[in-house]
């Protein structure tokens, strides 16, 4: 089992803006969330990932029951086993592509491995931006950087926050397609959250969210 | 370690994106380091020259005038003599029984700068100066030549020089009465190395011909002995038979008319007094800049605070945990530090060799670069030290403020 919440609640000063009874996502098994803007989407994925912690209940990822863990060891956890591409993408303007592939596995505590930089990029298709630096690439190349930068430790999980509501019809399919080839060459479980219904249909299975009553 | 790993490449990053004020804190941190220890080196050089100069002799006897003077003049070979004593009133004093050694000496030539002294042996002892060819005087006009001297000049045993008249460059010379070198010495870090030196005999020779010469020859037959009375000296290095004679002798030859007597440990003291003043100011300043290049850190690192918060939490989303952001932070104001220390570090020591190269053309007096000091470790580990708390308040900062919450949403 790659996920498995139960009792979860989770909020902020006192409101509770999650609440899930139970829910297991298996091994490769691909989900999507999805709900209204407001409904807690984004929550979850920072519960999935360590970034924060419920109010109540536990979550187990990848056998690891984070909510027991310091934040320390959380902030270990994320590095090595969850591949996060933001709503934001977040590249960091002083490094090149290189830099900042390289400095996710330094992060993450791996050697760097710079021939698997190179054939990340380029299952991307963006084996030419190396050595360009993020302000001079489009937003479409540093989406797919972001998304390099999410798989280069070869995660367990990878989360991915409303990757395609930017995006026009022919960008947002092929990027769910970069988001299902990624997932499968590291053997990776994805789940995406957003509103788009757009890519509804690309999902066997999908959670759906409503905005929890105040 | 990892974080090191880490955080070194990020902050090089960070500080190339902003090169112009990298660039002058690091050089503002140089300054500050290489001016202190310029000065330290060049304080600690002329300290243990003026000590070795000055080992061994208590008291030095000379014409009225400055003190500080006549202890420059007479020890040190750096300024010019205050006047001449008579050599009977020399004899007199080195006869008191308080006196256990006393060295006559004659100056008032040099040679291509290089001081001649006219003295006897004993002075060569005072130095411990060993002969390294040849042999030492004995009679007028030999002279032996301190090792610099030889290599400066390249004279060597069997050469013959006419001596210049003054103790700068320049004078005219008294080119018919040549000396000759019959000995070499061998370096031994004193005043010696820079000088020649020979016989009383030789300089008052010299100066006696010179006086015929103008114009009194028919008095060149004159007595022997009453010319002997005329002679005189220039100073008289004295040692005590004991300390005790510190406390009256000094009086009772400044009560001789014509005489003075002054202690080189007081001089230098007196001395190092009267520089003290500005040393202290030069240092107040070098360190104004060290802090001033702190504080360049300390803003520079808490601009970048502001601007990068998003990087900052982002080290967290990608899984470092907060001690290496922390430690990002400090080695960036590390990295600063460590290279203005050894840029400083050798601006100070080729500021001190370039400053002795100067020097050295001009008063002969040796100041070098190529040297350390213990209290060099002192200036790098504060220097170090105030970076280092430079960063220590942005590095919390940091600690606190990346919050890979804030970026998931932003
Ligand atoms: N740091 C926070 N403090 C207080 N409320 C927050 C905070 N972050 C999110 N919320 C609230 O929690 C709810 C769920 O937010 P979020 O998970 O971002 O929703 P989604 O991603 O589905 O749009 C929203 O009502 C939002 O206003
Ligand atoms: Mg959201």
């Amino acid at each position: 089992m790659q996920v498995e919440l139960s009792g979860l609640r989770a909020g902020y000063g006192g409101r509770v803006v999650l609440a899930l009874d139970a829910l297991s996502i298996a091994d490769g098994e691909h989900t999507l969330v999805l709900g209204p803007s407001g409904c807690g989407k984004t929550t979850l994925l920072n519960i999935l990932c360590g970034i924060d912690v419920p109010v109540s209940g536990s979550v187990t990822v990848s056998n690891v029951r984070l909510d027991t863990l310091s934040v320390s060891q959380r902030d270990h956890f994320r590095g090595r086993q969850i591949g996060l591409v933001m709503q934001r993408l977040h590249l960091i303007p002083a490094l090149t592509v290189e830099g900042n592939l390289r400095l996710a596995q330094k992060l993450a505590g791996f050697k760097t491995d710079d021939t698997h930089i190179r054939g990340t990029l380029a299952s991307l298709g963006i084996a030419d931006k190396l050595t360009a630096q993020p302000r001079q690439l489009s937003q479409g190349e540093a989406q797919r950087v972001a998304i390099a930068r999410a798989v280069i430790n070869r995660p367990a999980l990878i989360l991915a926050d409303e990757p395609t509501s930017a995006l026009d019809d022919g960008s947002c399919d092929s990027a769910i397609d970069l988001l299902f080839s990624q997932a499968k060459s590291c053997g990776a479980t994805l789940i995406v959250a957003t509103h788009d219904q757009r890519i509804k249909p690309r999902f066997s299975r999908v959670l759906q969210l409503s905005k929890a009553a105040a | 370690m990892n974080a090191l790993r880490t955080a070194l490449p990020l902050a090089i990053a960070y500080l190339r994106e902003r090169t112009m004020a990298t660039l002058l804190n690091i050089a503002l941190l140089a300054l500050g380091v290489g001016t202190i220890i310029a000065l330290i080196l060049t304080l600690n050089q002329a300290g243990q020259r003026m000590e070795r100069d000055a080992a061994g002799i208590d008291l030095v006897v000379g014409a009225k005038g400055s003190p500080l003077q006549l202890i420059l003049s007479a020890v040190f070979n750096v300024d010019i003599p205050t006047g001449n004593i008579p050599l009977a009133d020399a004899m007199m004093i080195s006869a008191e029984p308080m006196v256990k050694r006393s060295i006559p000496l004659s100056l008032g030539d040099s040679f291509r700068s290089f001081r001649i002294v006219g003295t006897n042996p004993s002075y060569l002892e005072l130095y411990d100066a060993q002969i390294a060819q040849g042999r030492v005087w004995n009679k007028a006009l030999e002279a032996v030549v301190g090792a610099e001297v030889a290599r400066a000049t390249g004279l060597t045993v069997g050469s013959k020089f006419a001596g210049a008249h003054g103790l700068g460059d320049g004078g005219g010379d008294h080119g018919d009465q040549p000396f000759t070198v019959v000995g070499v010495l061998k370096p031994g870090g004193s005043v010696v190395d820079r000088l020649i030196v020979t016989s009383l005999d030789s300089v008052w020779l010299v100066h006696e011909h010179e006086i015929s010469a103008a114009g009194a020859s028919t008095a060149k037959a004159a007595d022997a002995h009453k010319h002997d009375e005329n002679r005189e000296i220039t100073a008289l290095l004295i040692q005590y038979a004991s300390p005790m004679a510190a406390v009256a002798f000094p009086r009772r030859i400044n009560a001789v008319s014509g005489l003075q007597a002054a202690s080189p440990a007081l001089e230098t003291a007196r001395l190092f007094t009267l520089v003290g003043f500005g040393i202290s100011a030069l240092k107040l300043f070098a360190g104004i800049m060290m802090v001033c290049a702190a504080l360049g850190i300390f803003i520079g690192l808490m601009n970048a605070l502001n601007d990068r918060r998003a990087d900052l939490a982002l080290l967290r989303v990608l899984g470092a945990d907060r001690a290496t952001v922390l430690l990002t932070v400090l080695i960036q104001g590390f990295a600063l530090g460590i290279a203005g220390v050894i840029l400083g570090t050798l601006l100070g020591h080729a500021a001190t060799e370039w400053m002795g190269s100067l020097v050295g053309k001009i008063h002969r007096v040796p100041l070098t670069g190529w040297t350390w000091a213990r209290e060099e470790l002192w200036v790098i580990a504060s220097a170090l030290a105030l970076t280092l708390l430079a960063s220590l308040f942005p590095a919390w900062r940091a600690y606190r403020d990346a919050m890979p919450e804030l970026l998931s949403r932003t």
